[in-house]
């Protein structure tokens, strides 16, 4: 169920629950957070944050307002102090910025949520200081993608495309910068529940979608920029989370894993080459980094708690409203015409959210997305490869797929 | 599969990389040459962005890869300056530290870059001349130095800006007169007579 998506209204109490941000929460203080926010004003990457907080969503009404900023700003330094051994990534500023939208702003709940994410669910170190566990993430991706897509593999190895160009943003972002927001909620709903596996699932499943079109590109910068601009237009939000649930075919954990192992030693004999010493200890938060400030803060703590139930209920509904906000064009219309090859899609198709440099590339034409097929939680294994390790049936031979 | 071929006989294909501290102006100096705009708030870089830009009159098309500057972000770096022809290492006339960390840019390029590469160093933000830290001429000697090719720059005023990447692609080597290899291995035969040549984009 969770894979068809939470409603809005709901998400709050469901991430906090499946994501364990809940439990996180019950482990510490109740004033906990805002002993952080007090903490994190001395945070050693305020400047960075505040920098940042500039540059988030820059069109966004709310998040490029002084309030929204601010808002992020309290968040962000306040995690920064709470894990100090991670501090501050950019990236961290996209992930909560959406966050805050989608949770009509619940600055504790961002909070937890991203604590949760860095310290529990993500890869270890995803976020250390040379991003580590993302580099080792982006090795492990390519070789499904060898495993699961070999003709594209081979074909990003002939055009010298290294698909940490293209998905280092989506996993350090979680997609927040790279899909319709609408489309990030989704991957989000199952990311919570499921954990990291689902960022392979989608990112695999971009690729899937995309594969014949990539394959016809020969240069990789080409590439890159129309597949950022195909995310960027991926409003067909149930044909992707479809296509990574039942078209990828299986992904166990342990697949991953294997992957992972391989790749920490490749990553830090790498790192080591180049002088850096590999920190891949995980995103885990020091415990009681911040205690020191603790006591210095606890006066007026009390206002601010106060201060914090009002802006609460100051802050009306309007998740939805927001949400669409970030987006131009964010419904689950039927795919976008193409632009750049194939037969015209119907004359209905929305337009591309933002004005892009190059035209997408444009998935084939499709029949207008139908509702997510009809039995819920089909386990992947389900799809063609029944086996650990097999390739999924090459994309055009795969039924089901609305793409193809 | 890229350009026709007498195109790519012409013209010559630079990949470019911007490197520099965070928030130094490298992705405004970016915008502001490609599509000539400027916001005072544009949304950050995370990994790398890409665009292009085609000279006409210098017969080079620039592949532009803008990085993320924070420190985090370094270890990636590699991948795009990987072959490079040219990079711009930009820093920020207002802050010290951006100049150190342009040298150490310099110093990693001297050590694993391409030894052909254009190096250019530019000092962003020209346009705050009051808040000046870094003086031209400590800029000017520490480029002498190392074979820099110098220019202070404002992406916001559009000082210098189309000058800094006209004179790297002046300085950029003759291309020999074969063209380039046809890239991309495989490439599906069926459809691709329906598909729209793409790399003339930009």
């Amino acid at each position: 169920m969770i894979r068809k998506g939470v409603p809005p209204t709901l998400r709050n109490w469901v991430w906090m629950e499946t994501s364990g941000a809940n439990k996180k929460k019950a482990g510490h203080a109740a004033n906990y957070y805002s002993i952080m926010v007090k903490a994190g004003e001395e945070s050693q990457y305020k400047k960075d944050i505040e920098t940042d907080s500039t540059h988030t969503f820059p069109d966004h009404p709310w998040l490029s307002s002084p309030d929204g900023r601010a808002a992020l700003c309290r968040v962000l330094q306040a995690y920064s102090v709470h894990n100090e051994r991670v501090g501050y990534v950019r990236a961290m500023n996209t992930i909560v910025g959406l966050m805050l939208v989608a949770l009509n702003r619940n600055e504790e709940a961002a909070f937890w949520l991203l604590a949760a994410l860095v310290e529990d669910i993500l890869y270890p170190g995803t976020y250390s200081r040379n991003l580590e566990g993302c580099q080792i993430e982006m090795r492990a991706l390519d070789e499904l993608i060898g495993t699961k897509l070999p003709r594209l593999q081979q074909h990003f190895q002939a055009i010298d495309f290294d698909i940490s160009m293209l998905a280092t943003d989506w996993y350090l972002c979680l997609f927040s910068v790279s899909l319709p927001s609408e489309t990030v909620m989704r991957t989000w709903d199952s990311l919570f529940y499921e954990g990291p596996k689902i960022l392979f699932r989608v990112a695999l499943a971009m690729l899937k979608i995309y594969e014949d079109n990539m394959l016809r590109v020969g240069d990789a910068g080409e590439l890159l920029m129309r597949m950022r601009n195909a995310a960027a237009t991926m409003h067909q939000r149930d044909v992707l989370m479809a296509t990574a649930f039942d078209h990828i075919g299986s992904l166990p954990m342990a697949t991953i894993d294997k992957f992972r192992e391989m790749k920490q030693r490749e990553v830090e004999e790498m790192l080591a080459g180049r002088g850096i010493r590999a920190d891949v200890s995980g995103g885990g938060a020091s415990s009681g980094g911040a205690a020191p400030s603790v006591e210095k803060v606890k006066q007026g703590l009390g206002k601010f708690m106060a201060g914090m139930t009002k802006m609460a209920e100051k802050v009306a509904d309007k998740t939805a409203e927001q949400l669409a906000k970030m987006n131009t064009r964010d419904d689950g219309a039927p795919p976008a015409a193409s632009t750049s090859g194939a037969p015209a899609a119907p004359a209905a198709a929305p337009a591309p959210a933002t004005p892009a440099p190059a035209a997408p590339v444009a998935p084939a034409p499709a029949a207008p997305v139908a509702p997510a097929p009809a039995a819920p939680l089909v386990p992947a294994v389900a799809a063609p490869a029944a086996a650990e390790g097999i390739a999924a049936a090459p994309a055009k031979e795969e039924p089901g797929n609305p793409f193809l | 599969m890229a350009a026709p071929l007498a195109e790519l006989a012409q013209q010559q294909t630079a990949k470019l990389v911007l490197l520099g501290e965070m928030g130094s102006g490298k992705s405004s100096l970016v915008l502001r040459y490609v599509k000539g705009q400027f916001f005072d708030y544009q949304a950050s870089t995370v990994g790398a962005a890409f665009l292009t830009k085609t000279l006409p009159e210098l017969n080079v098309k620039f592949e532009i890869w803008d990085t993320a500057g924070q420190e985090r972000y370094h270890s990636l770096a590699p991948m795009y300056y990987r072959g490079a022809a040219a990079a711009i290492i930009v820093y920020d006339i207002t802050s010290p530290d951006s100049f150190t960390r342009a040298k150490s840019w310099v110093r990693e390029l001297q050590r694993q870059g391409n030894p052909n590469m254009i190096m250019a160093l530019a000092g962003n933000k020209a346009d705050l001349e009051g808040q000046r830290a870094v003086t031209v001429e400590e800029a000017q000697a520490y480029a002498a130095e190392n074979g820099l090719f110098y220019v202070e720059t404002s992406a916001k005023t559009s000082a210098n800006v189309n000058e800094l990447f006209e004179e790297i692609a002046r300085k950029l080597p003759k291309p020999e007169a074969a063209p380039r290899p046809p890239q991309g291995g495989i490439v599906l035969s069926e459809n691709q007579q329906q598909q729209p040549k793409k790399s003339t984009c930009c």
